[in-house]
């Protein structure tokens, strides 16, 4: 089950490892769409395309992509802040 | 004296700043160089490419070109011969570690191991379980659209066009439809889950922990030397073993196995990803730039395979396979299989080789119904003559056949990125 955490102010995590495309870029959407404007999310994925795709989605949509980062092996962050 | 002592002096100082700089600059060129060829995406042009290589390089070696399934049906013939079924599924007509797909098949995971240790990926992913039976039923529709299309997106698609056998271009249509039947099941699903799942936001800390990472930049270099140690000790070992059973020519053939492991894992070359994500709302900017890989491919290995049978190197027959109204609907039951899976026929082995469960999942689920699906479904058409065998240059003629071919391949791979600009992707 996906879920979405608000693990600090004005930053949630949601976690869409096991997932491949296209799920993350959907479930990122509907993420994104649950938090304030202004918060950061950010993405948990083991899927190395959604590091793209993901990104390109978020950016697409008007939002700020503030960077992919790995985060152990085969795991990574993204991080978006909500413009819109 | 003295000014001239200066210069000398600031000379040197440059000098060993330069040396300095000159070291840092090959130290970083390396870094980048390694980075690029081990770490960074390869572009899915010049992975295509090199597929097309590779493929010469099998048909110049196994007289055959790349193929998959092949090789998954000697893989469960000799498990169901193992545990006393070969009267259901058939005998293997070799060892597994002598049959030409197979030994490919091998490299081929092998080679996608190791490139994705090299690059950090290698991980264990765990598919949420209500997905399971999506791998299975994909990888049953795999197979059982290759069974009627004679083979996979390789052996049925780029490997026959690459041969000039006419059952390439008869799947093409079917694993575009499959592809689209795919992305609208992909579709539904999204919209029901997101309607079950609503997304509420949880707060961490409440009952709840937040996910863990470690957030240390990349995991352990040393255990990604271990791990790549490991890759490549376990290849060493594969090789023996091929060479004990088959000889020099079957562990060349299992290295090349071992570049399109290699090549499709960095490149993340997926059929799957290319014929479903090209609708629905998927990335089909990338879908269409696997496409243009592919067709690259294609145009790569047929303008050397048609040299080679021309030539008479190569006997003209060679991967000539039946066509007829079947393949068209294996390609639909496939594209829409491997749609389901997200992963085509070498897309299961080299996920599986990374650590999808899900994939491995798929492969398991073709390697167990694919003999049977040969014996009972394939076998009886045959039989019944609903195919018949067309090479393509006794139709067109050489000249004729390779301009088909390059107008297919540019054609198809225009067809691809015109779609995706259409549907707004970058390419």
């Amino acid at each position: 089950m996906v879920r979405l955490l608000r693990v600090s102010e004005g930053v949630y995590r949601l976690d869409v490892r096991g997932y491949t495309c296209p799920y993350p870029v959907i479930y990122a959407r509907k993420a994104m769409a649950r938090i304030p404007v202004g918060a950061v999310l950010e993405v948990l994925t083991d899927n190395p395309p959604s590091c793209d795709n993901v990104p390109k989605a978020m950016e697409e949509d008007g939002q700020e992509v503030l960077g992919v980062e790995r985060s152990g092996q085969g795991v990574w962050i993204i991080r978006v802040s909500r413009r819109r | 004296m003295a000014s001239g002592l200066v210069v000398e002096e600031k000379g040197r100082d440059a000098s060993a700043r330069l040396g300095d700089d000159n070291t840092g600059i090959a130290f970083r060129a390396l870094r980048s160089l390694w980075a690029s060829v081990f770490e960074r995406p390869w572009p899915e042009w010049a992975a295509g490419i090199l597929l097309g290589l590779l493929n010469l390089l099998f048909v110049i070696i196994a007289l055959k070109p790349f193929t998959v399934y092949t090789g998954l049906l000697t893989w469960g013939q000799s498990i169901y011969s193992a545990l006393g079924f070969s009267w259901l599924a058939g005998e293997p007509k070799a060892f597994f570690l002598i049959e030409k797909t197979s030994v490919g098949d091998i490299g081929l995971i092998l080679g996608a191991l190791l490139a994705a240790v090299l690059a950090g990926e290698a991980r264990v992913r765990r598919p949420p379980l209500r997905d399971l039976p999506e791998f299975v039923i994909g990888g049953v529709l795999m197979a059982a659209g290759v069974a009627l299309a004679f083979g996979c997106n390789w052996g049925g698609f780029l490997s026959a066009l690459t041969a000039l056998s006419l059952h390439g271009a008869a799947m093409l249509p079917g694993l575009v439809v499959g592809g689209y039947l795919a992305s609208r099941y992909v579709e539904w699903k999204a919209a029901r889950l997101l309607e079950a799942v609503d997304l509420d936001v949880e707060v961490a800390g409440e009952g709840l922990e937040a996910p863990i990472y470690s957030g240390n930049g990349g995991g352990s270099r040393v255990s990604r030397v271990i791990q790549a140690v490991l890759a490549a000790a376990l290849l060493v070992a594969a090789a023996l073993l091929v060479y004990l059973a088959g000889g020099g020519l079957t562990v060349a053939l299992l290295l090349l196995g071992v570049g399109v492991g290699f090549v499709i894992q960095r490149s993340r070359f997926c059929f799957a990803t290319a014929f479903r994500d090209l609708f629905g709302s998927g990335d089909a900017g990338r879908a269409a730039r696997i496409h243009v890989g592919a067709a690259l491919a294609l145009a790569v290995g047929a303008t050397g395979v048609a040299a080679l049978k021309y030539t008479g190197m190569v006997d003209a027959y060679v991967y000539v396979k039946p066509v007829g109204l079947m393949n068209f609907v294996g390609g639909v039951l496939f594209g829409l299989g491997m749609g389901i899976a997200g992963a085509c026929a070498s897309g299961s082995l080299w996920k599986a080789a990374e650590g999808h469960l899900g994939a491995g999942l798929a492969l398991a689920a073709s390697v167990a119904t694919y003999p049977l699906f040969v014996e009972y479904v394939r076998l009886p058409l045959v039989d019944a003559g609903l195919y018949s065998k067309v090479f393509v240059p006794e139709v067109l003629g050489w000249p004729g056949t390779l301009i088909a071919v390059y107008v297919l391949a540019a054609g198809w791979a225009l067809a691809a990125v015109l779609w995706a600009w259409r549907r707004g992707a970058r390419v």
